[in-house]
């Protein structure tokens, strides 16, 4: 038999297209070609390995299950508040009315005249303020509420006497506008973005957008991004941006605090890898392979150890 | 009645997560068993398996049925666990003990002829090139047919198959040089 033909019995043997009959005639040719035997013998033991990996617990798969739901509700809730339909109407019932789109120009304006020229008189608050009370003077139906260019939140109320009652609330407006990359107001937003995420998709952009600014604040919410974040993808999103600025000490700490607190064991890896490369004392990883819950990552254990064991 | 993917599937696109919490259900092990192949680490395994379905879910809607959900889903395990290695080609050497671990925590079989056999029968499947790895495992350790694996890893039937041959053929190299080196 030739050798083309083996090799190509052999691959339909091990596809399983052979009869009964038709294997036991192939066996016997391949009787005298040790190579091709030894091929039968692998394919004969990796049959009959059951199991190649370890059992993993149910509960260990059902907490998995768990975070990915949870995961998956949060980024709803996240869509939904920032539904760029509602958004867009909103922008669009904004010029429906005259006098809204003026009182809402007129607020946009004023805020970056306050910003940038700040003189003696009304201070933002009060504009704002005087803005919200022509509002609610002029809205009568509830869609006129719906459609206010504000948005209230956390508010509450409390009577001061017979007749008044204290509201206290945060009032907000959607403001677009274009800048360079390194404007301050650019730097502002990313971290504002990372210190009070809206929704996952704007915490990602923000990460990405962060690249090239080195900027305290920006590196510190990410710092605070990579700690806090719920969602794993964010917090390995901001871990990433991180590990491109070495020697830096606030840096290596969140490292460190990292690899004490971290659930995940690829970001705990790169963690570990960032503070050998950054020349970290070898008594701090001894220190760190002390914690607990490091114990419980043989992964991250056995590479701390090679590290010691190549330092001495 | 339990239900079948594609009821399942037809539900979670409604927006019932306790039908995509089935489905998880219905598919997990193998998803871990695959990522497990790759990243030999029971907690990045978990990792790689979490990305999948996260995956699946944002992709659902791009599922027209055109093969089974569980191919789908193994195709996207292989993605993730490619992703993964990407980011972590540094970690090889803490896969080389874990792959020693397996051998001696699953080494009853009684099918295999002994302890070293199959501690050298998976780090020969290890040392495989990914693409070949993967053929090799959902063939002998998933039962998968060789038109499924030809849909997961994108190629042809015939494709598959010379994978297969090839990847014997290379693990009996491997045994070999390994055999020789315990020798020496």
């Amino acid at each position: 038999m030739k050798e083309k033909e083996i090799k190509k019995r052999i691959e339909q043997w091990l596809a399983g297209e052979l009869s009964d009959t038709e294997q036991i005639e192939f066996l016997e040719q391949i009787a005298d070609y040790p190579e091709y035997q030894e091929i039968v013998e692998i394919h004969k033991k990796l049959r009959s390995v059951k199991n190649y990996v370890p059992t993993i617990p149910q509960e260990q798969l059902n907490q998995m299950r768990q975070e990915i739901v949870r995961t998956l509700r949060l980024q709803k809730n996240d869509s939904l508040k920032s539904d760029p339909g509602s958004l867009l109407e909103r922008i669009r019932n904004l010029f429906v009315r005259p006098e809204m789109a003026v009182a809402a120009l007129t607020l946009i304006i004023g805020f970056f005249m306050g910003r940038n020229f700040p003189v003696s008189g009304e201070s933002m608050t009060g504009q704002v303020v005087r803005q919200i009370n022509m509002l609610a003077s002029q809205n009568t139906q509830l869609t006129d509420v719906k459609n206010s260019p504000y948005t209230y939140s956390n508010i509450s109320f409390r009577e001061v006497d017979q007749g008044r009652i204290e509201l206290s609330f945060d009032v907000s407006t959607h403001l677009d506008m274009v800048k360079s990359k390194d404007d301050p107001v650019v730097r502002e937003v990313i971290a504002q973005a990372l210190l009070n995420p809206s929704n996952v998709g704007s915490e990602l952009k923000a990460i990405s957008f962060s690249e090239s600014i080195v900027d305290q604040r920006v590196k510190q919410a990410l710092i605070f991004s990579m700690r806090n974040a719920p969602i794993l993808a964010v917090r390995q999103k901001a871990e990433e941006k991180l590990l491109e600025y070495n020697h830096d000490p606030e840096i290596r700490q969140a490292f460190i605090d990292l690899l004490r607190k971290e659930e995940s064991v690829q970001m705990r890896l790169l963690a570990l890898d960032y503070l050998i490369e950054n020349q970290v004392s070898p008594d701090s990883i001894r220190a760190l392979m002390e914690n607990k819950y490091l114990q419980n990552s043989p992964a991250v254990m056995f590479r701390a150890r090679k590290y010691l064991e190549n330092t001495f | 009645m339990q239900k079948t993917d594609d009821m399942l599937i037809a539900e979670t696109k409604e927006g019932s997560y306790e039908a995509f919490d089935q489905l998880m259900k219905n598919h997990q092990e193998e998803v871990y068993r695959v990522a497990y192949s790759f990243t030999r680490n029971v907690d990045c395994a978990l990792d790689v398996s979490q990305n999948v379905f996260l995956k699946a879910y944002e992709n659902l809607n791009s599922f027209k049925g055109a093969s089974t959900f569980k191919t789908w889903l193994l195709r996207i395990s292989w993605n993730e666990s490619m992703n993964w290695i990407k980011k972590n080609k540094k970690h090889q050497m803490h896969r080389e003990v874990e792959d020693l671990e397996i051998g001696s925590d699953q080494i009853t079989d009684r099918e295999v002829e002994s302890r070293e056999d199959k501690v050298m029968l998976l780090r020969g499947l290890f040392n495989l090139n990914t693409r070949y790895r993967l053929a090799v495992v959902l063939r002998y350790f998933e039962n998968y047919s060789i038109s499924d694996i030809a849909v997961i890893l994108n190629c042809s039937e015939g494709v598959v198959k010379n994978m297969l041959f090839r990847s014997l053929q290379k693990m009996k190299q491997l045994l070999k040089k390994s055999e020789v080196g315990d020798y020496q």
